[in-house]
């Protein structure tokens, strides 16, 4: 008894909610099965889970990237670093009329030099002028619309950040972000700066 | 002999005047009027947002040293769908292609959306889209000590996208430009506009300093040249030294001639040659008083 309750808890974790959901809408037993019984690490487990599945909830199931845990983690890992560079380094003006963060956020180690591509995000406004943080991201995973880059970088950043010598109040951006920068990585334009603007 | 020998020098003085008098109509009648810089598209895509391109100002900015110009871009769609927003970009920069793109989501430029009625009373959606001060160059350029042979290219790749809610076109292109017009606005340039026959779409515009002054350049060069021989070959050796004096000077009124004050470079390739011919003139003079034999 013990052994059944222990692997359907396992089970409840592994599945991602979307299947739980449309398990649940075509009526799919609620119990384990014995396939569903095998251990996450077992290979297999999912796979035998969608051929239960009717065709139109496999198709579902075939969209949702098996690794989509893992790339919500790393976003938030992305976000994070950038909450953490904005809160502790130091905001340069350039040309007079923009800031930046006197250094890049990278997670990119484990891509090549020539893999990555640096983004400039502006994270907010400090003296009415754009603040921006560069994050070195994989070329071929840069985001490509506004919603890709607020999920990937974070959308709302605000509070006392650091300029040279002194400290000031950083405000969120209010409206939404555009791509105004581009640059092409093999044959395709990659957005290389995304910048808030005001509805 | 010697009677024969002015005979020829005085034919080669006048056919080099009359040469010089048919130069000047030359670029009075084909140089001062130059066609208008127009270009048509490649003209096949079939993107449901067509239209025209001008660049209404053209000019070299001494100060930036860059060529900046004003944009008007017309464009018109193919239904009465309305033109929400543009983004548009000139020219690509850099080895990375990058670009930087105008957007009217960001009112980088003004933008005007009205209707346009063609033929059968039918209306369509039209936009101008107007940028004031755009510079076409990012690299800062060091040409003017060539003056007045110095000139300025600048290759302009222009693409425009209309509706796009993220900005910039990185997917796909939905306006094309049939037309593509250059105005230059600097009185000192010509300008030379042509299609690149590598890439589609993508036009060389050079500006160049006018004829005229080029070729007052060479002139005053050979003139001074010749001046510099008679003067050292046939002057008295007394007064060699006023009048080397007065040479120099006039040397340096034909450069303020040459060289307008809006040119504030220094030294330029006008400078080099009258400084080199002083210095060959002063060489000269100075052999010619104090020769070897003497003490």
């Amino acid at each position: 008894m013990k052994s059944i309750l222990l692997v359907t808890a396992v089970w409840f974790l592994s599945v991602p909610p979307a299947l739980a959901v449309a398990q649940a809408t075509t009526g799919a037993p609620a119990s384990a099965s014995p396939a569903q019984k095998k251990s996450k690490s077992q290979p297999g487990a999912t796979d035998e889970l969608k051929s239960r599945l009717p065709a139109e909830n496999q198709d579902k199931a075939k969209a949702f990237p098996k690794n989509a845990g893992t790339k919500a983690k790393s976003n938030k890992q992305m976000e994070e670093a950038i909450r953490t560079a904005v809160g502790t380094d130091e905001f340069v003006l350039q040309s007079g009329n923009e800031y930046k963060l006197d250094k890049s956020v990278n997670l990119t180690e484990k891509f090549s030099v020539k893999d990555h591509i640096a983004v400039d995000y502006q994270v907010g406004s400090i003296d009415q002028k754009p603040a921006f943080v560069t994050v070195l991201v994989d070329s071929k995973h840069a985001p490509k619309e506004p919603e890709d880059a607020e999920k990937l970088f974070g959308a709302k950043l605000d509070g006392p950040v650091h300029l040279t010598g002194m400290q000031t109040t950083m405000s969120a951006c209010v409206g939404s972000r555009i791509c105004v920068e581009t640059e092409k990585v093999d044959g395709q334009d990659v957005c290389v700066k995304w910048k808030c603007i005001s509805k | 002999m010697k009677w024969n020998g002015r005979l020829q020098m005085k034919k080669l003085i006048v056919a080099a005047l009359c040469v010089t008098i048919l130069l000047f109509i030359y670029d009075f009648v084909v140089k001062e009027f130059p066609s208008p810089l127009m270009m048509n598209g490649p003209g096949t895509s079939q993107n449901p947002f067509r239209g025209k391109l001008q660049l209404s100002s053209v000019k070299y900015d001494l100060p930036s040293h860059r060529i900046k110009t004003d944009i008007r871009l017309e464009l018109t769609a193919a239904s009465d769908a309305p033109i929400k927003s543009l983004s548009f970009s000139p020219l690509e920069l850099g080895d990375h292609q990058g670009r930087t793109w105008l957007l009217s989501a960001a009112r980088d430029c003004k933008m005007e959306t009205f209707d346009k009625s063609t033929g059968g009373g039918k209306s369509v959606s039209a936009a101008s889209f107007d940028c004031s001060d755009v510079m076409l160059t990012d690299r800062v350029s060091a040409k003017e000590i060539w003056y007045p042979f110095d000139s300025y290219e600048v290759l302009l790749f222009p693409r425009a996208c209309v509706n796009n809610s993220g900005g910039a076109c990185t997917t796909h292109d939905n306006a094309s430009i049939d037309t593509f017009e250059a105005i230059v606005a600097d009185q000192n340039f010509v300008g030379v506009l042509t299609a690149s026959e590598s890439s589609p779409g993508a036009y060389t515009l050079v500006l160049s300093r006018k004829f005229f002054v080029r070729m007052v350049s060479v002139i005053f060069l050979v003139f001074s040249l010749i001046f510099l021989v008679y003067l050292v070959a046939a002057g008295d050796p007394k007064d060699l030294l006023p009048k080397s004096l007065g040479f120099f000077a006039t040397l340096w009124g034909l450069r303020s001639l040459i060289v307008p004050s809006s040119v504030s470079v220094f030294p330029t390739i006008v400078d080099y040659c009258i400084l080199t011919i002083f210095c060959l003139l002063f060489l000269l003079v100075f052999m010619k008083l104090y020769p070897r034999s003497q003490p």
